[in-house]
């Protein structure tokens, strides 16, 4: 009985053993999903879209899009030199925090 | 009577030729690591780009291939029309349904579904990187929802194949990795 279920139990573990190396290769990458910005601060207590908007604007950005990503400000647009920009700012502060290279 | 013996690997005939291969298990791995760069998980938008690029050129030489390649490539060998695929489902839920070579009635429309879905994500998602589409948002909601719909469709692609594999005794995945399969009844 043992001896059928040998092969069985082998790609078991081979199976999680990949799975452990997948989750860990997954935990080691930088991801938008893990980007953070405001953790602590309450809703109430961030700034307008609009005022984040009106600020890049005044850079002499172009902004196409600002939406709430986990609790950060993600701005689509082009800077003051025109290039596309996907930026996550903090909703408090305005910092910029994280962005996306583009292609 | 003795009972039929097994079909040698031999006796097995052929079905999907390289290119059709290719571009299948080009386009699956693709779409897994499509959604591997993506935002969603890690991220790595030049490689998601590139990733992108390279499904779609997958997808466009097996549409041409679609046209000029062989038999069981073509689209005419497995695009049927709805009411013949209506026909074939009843037959296959009453268990009656004949054995197919190539694709039957219902995995052709599986293969246009999948090859739309994922060519209108592709193409959604290079329109993102132009300056005239790039942060539009109804773009990146129908990227999104495209994709979305590959992942929908991926369960059932897979839940047909391996209800046909069953129901004709075939290994559709051995198949479409050697390319051959057990000749006509």
């Amino acid at each position: 009985m043992s001896d059928a279920h040998e092969p069985t139990m082998k790609n078991i573990r081979l199976f999680i053993a990949c799975a452990a190396l997948g989750l860990a290769t997954y935990g080691a990458q930088a991801q938008h999903g893990n980007i953070t910005c405001a953790p602590d601060a309450p809703k109430a207590e961030w700034r307008g879209q609009m005022e984040l908007q009106k600020t890049l604007e005044g850079r002499g950005w172009k902004v196409r899009q600002v939406k709430t990503y986990n609790n950060c400000y993600e701005v689509y647009g082009f800077d003051e030199k025109g290039a596309r920009v996907e930026v996550f700012f903090h909703p408090k502060t305005f910092e910029k925090v994280a962005e996306v290279p583009q292609g | 009577m003795p009972p039929t013996p097994p079909t040698l690997p031999s006796q097995r005939v052929k079905v999907w030729d390289p290119l059709v291969r290719i571009c299948h298990w080009g386009v699956a791995a693709g779409v897994a690591a499509s959604w591997w760069t993506s935002g969603m998980w890690s991220g790595q938008q030049r490689w998601h780009e590139r990733v992108g690029y390279t499904i779609a050129a997958l997808i466009a030489a097996r549409l041409v291939w679609g046209l000029v390649g062989s038999r069981h490539a073509r689209l005419t060998d497995f695009v049927v029309g709805p009411r013949r695929t209506l026909a074939y489902a009843r037959r296959m839920l009453a268990g009656t349904e004949e054995r197919h070579r190539g694709h039957n009635p219902l995995g052709g429309w599986m293969a246009l579904a999948l090859w739309a879905a994922t060519a209108g994500t592709c193409l959604t998602g290079w329109l993102f990187t132009t300056d005239a589409f790039f942060g539009i948002e109804w773009v990146e909601t129908t990227h999104k929802t495209l994709a979305w719909t590959v992942v929908f469709l991926v369960p059932l692609h897979v839940a047909g194949v391996v209800f046909t594999s069953l129901r004709h005794r075939d290994n559709l995945v051995a198949a479409m990795l050697d390319g051959r399969k057990r000749p006509d009844d």
